[in-house]
């Protein structure tokens, strides 16, 4: 579906630590979950080409994580991916992402640092930054604004946690990535079946409360970018009869028996059309005018319409624009 | 709301913007049930002299207010220079065209009394706004401010019969299209709907932010009523929970049993909301029949875990 030499995602987990923040548990499973889910789509065909680095793996020093980071942001891409699960602290200067070789006063790589890369990355189309550690919404901000965002174009960062909170690790997973998967795996998808940073980030603030960490969103963008795509409710194809059936947004298809198989009179040819109707309906795309069920409109002749969703899709369709 | 038509400057008469200002102040002052939703002032050309000293003042105003939202909306003439984009003002002239988006993003990242700020543009070279050139024409902005703009930097925005084309969609996307299964209209999604219906032929829309929250920008009819979303986790008490169904569900069939008929109306509605499908079947009326069961999609446990949780 996608062309994954152009989609690159580089995916880095840190449980093992000597440093005063103590061993993390899910940072691996967070990782290792994420680019498994980031490496296809539902079909198993290919989306990112992943880069896994976990600690059990191998040592994640300070130069090991500046040199991938570097690296990442050198390369020609349309999209590039950035994910960290593990230990995040704060300074003066903003936060950072704590490496294995981590001391007091030099933890590891900074957020600024990280941010820059990606600012200055030309040969990138788009960034997404996906941060789960503690400290974490300090990402983009720049001391020199103030602690504003600082973003170029093309550039969406989403966040675990604000930048002076920490962020939790629940059952091996930290509960941001675990949110994020549930989201990429479906929860967050539209009717295509469409998951992408800004609905990824609408399910997590959703699914987090405001007295557990606050995820953060920020972004700079010309167009909304797939991350993933899961089962669509409707096929393309199937969404295409749209325009068929209905000829204007606000068309009220009129119905009758012929529409439902188990009345008379048969009609072949409508019972067909009542079944991509009743997709539509299922998808939230249609719906009975006068009735609660299409079945109902049926029996009473009643007639079905476009919700304000399938008006959307209509237009998309219409327009050829998906 | 800021809709400007009548221009003697070079870039000449616009017809759509005070409509636009209108249209956006009628959509935006109610939610769909008739509940007041934003508290609008609307200064449009047609009924105000809009200068660039009158605008200045009202924008100094705006982020002098305590507020837990503010949305500022402009629809006219929009410029651009070499150090970034403007708000074309009535008494325009060449090189003092109007109001700079710099001034405008700078208030708004400044203001501490406001928590949300939306900016929204319909105007030529609207994409500069928040983008600063000391930072290599980066954008900058303090948390709680999103902008959405009807065009790229360097482009051009359309008016359609009458409309901006941007906030005709805009209005199409308030007006319900950008809503999700609880009716609520976001900046996000009012930009993924944008997006979705401009073509790259066309202008194309830009989206700015930095939040921790995705505030409704206004409620539109749900596709189901919150009364009944919360029924879902009596009928599914796990995620994972596969109802079962039988032909006393379905209202045409023997035995008759008005309990599970009621059940399965609002079955039913989850069904057309996405949240819900049949096991095994195509459709709910056959799954009832050959007494299979029905289960959560994956939307319906995003909503079951938030009816759970209590978050909505």
């Amino acid at each position: 579906m996608f062309n994954t030499n152009k989609r690159l995602a580089l995916l880095i987990g840190i449980d093992d630590y000597g440093w005063t923040g103590g061993r993390l548990y899910g940072c691996v499973n967070d990782a290792s979950q994420l680019s498994t889910m980031l490496s296809s789509d539902y079909k198993d065909r290919p989306n990112f080409n992943c880069k896994l680095l976990t600690s059990d793996k191998q040592k994640i020093t300070r130069s090991v994580l500046r040199k991938e980071i570097d690296n990442l942001f050198s390369q020609e891409a349309d999209i590039v991916l950035f994910y960290f699960s593990g230990h995040g602290v704060e300074n003066k200067n903003g936060g950072m992402l704590v490496t294995q070789d981590a001391t007091k006063f030099d933890e590891g790589v900074a957020l600024n640092e990280l941010v820059n890369a990606a600012n200055q990355a030309s040969n990138v189309k788009e960034i997404f930054i996906i941060l789960d550690c503690c400290h974490s919404g300090h990402a983009g901000n720049s001391v020199v604004v103030n602690h504003n965002t600082v973003l170029r174009s093309g550039l969406s960062i989403l966040t675990a946690s604000l930048p002076n909170q920490f962020s939790m690790e629940v059952n091996g997973n930290g509960l941001f990535t675990q949110i994020i998967l549930d989201g990429l795996n479906g929860g967050a998808a539209d009717t295509l079946g469409v998951v992408t940073a800004a609905s990824l980030y609408n399910y997590a603030e959703k699914i987090l409360d405001f007295w557990q960490q606050r995820p953060v969103f920020k972004a700079h963008c010309s167009e909304i970018t797939p991350l993933r795509l899961t089962r669509p409710r409707l096929t393309r194809k199937e969404l295409y009869k749209l325009i068929k059936y209905f000829k204007t947004e606000d068309f009220k298809y009129p119905l009758d028996k012929s529409y439902e198989p188990t009345e008379e009179p048969k009609s072949k040819r409508n019972e067909k059309i009542f079944s991509y109707l009743q997709k539509f309906t299922s998808a939230g795309l249609v719906q009975p005018i006068g009735a609660k069920h299409m079945y109902f409109a049926v029996m009473k002749n009643k007639c079905c319409e476009l919700t304000p969703t399938g008006k959307f899709y209509w237009k998309l369709v219409k327009n050829r624009k998906i | 709301m800021v809709g400007i038509n009548d221009y003697n400057w070079k870039g000449g008469q616009l017809y759509g913007c005070v409509n636009d200002a209108n249209g956006m102040t009628d959509i935006l002052s109610k939610n769909h049930d008739k509940s007041p939703n934003f508290h609008c002032r609307t200064l449009t050309s047609d009924k105000d002299e809009i200068t660039r000293r009158s605008l200045r003042k009202e924008i100094v105003q705006m982020f002098n207010k305590h507020a837990d939202i503010m949305l500022f909306y402009f629809s006219g003439h929009g410029s651009e220079n070499s150090i970034g984009g403007m708000l074309v003002t009535q008494d325009a002239k060449k090189y003092d065209e109007g109001v700079a988006l710099d001034d405008i993003i700078g208030l708004a990242n400044q203001c501490t009394t406001i928590k949300e700020i939306f900016i929204i543009l319909d105007c030529c070279y609207s994409g500069h706004a928040g983008n600063n050139s000391v930072v290599n024409n980066n954008s900058i902005l303090r948390k709680g401010v999103s902008v959405l703009t009807a065009s790229l930097p360097n482009e051009v925005s359309m008016d359609t019969g009458g409309q901006g084309l941007f906030t005709k969609i805009l209005l199409d996307g308030l007006s319900g299209e950008a809503a999700d299964t609880i009716g609520l209209v976001t900046a996000a999604s009012l930009y993924n709907y944008a997006d979705k219906i401009l073509g790259y032929w066309e202008q194309r829309p830009i989206f700015k932010t930095h939040c921790t929250q995705m505030t409704p920008l206004r409620h539109t009819k749900p596709q189901v009523a919150l009364s009944k979303l919360y029924m879902i986790t009596e009928y599914f008490p796990a995620e994972e929970y596969h109802f079962p169904l039988d032909k006393s569900y379905e209202p045409t069939e023997d035995p008759r049993n008005g309990t599970n008929e009621a059940i399965f109306t609002d079955l039913q509605r989850f069904v057309s909301a996405s949240l819900v499908q049949p096991d095994d079947e195509q459709h709910m009326y056959f799954a009832a029949i050959n007494e299979k069961s029905c289960s959560l999609t994956p939307l319906g446990k995003f909503y079951w875990k938030l009816v759970k949780s209590g978050k909505i």
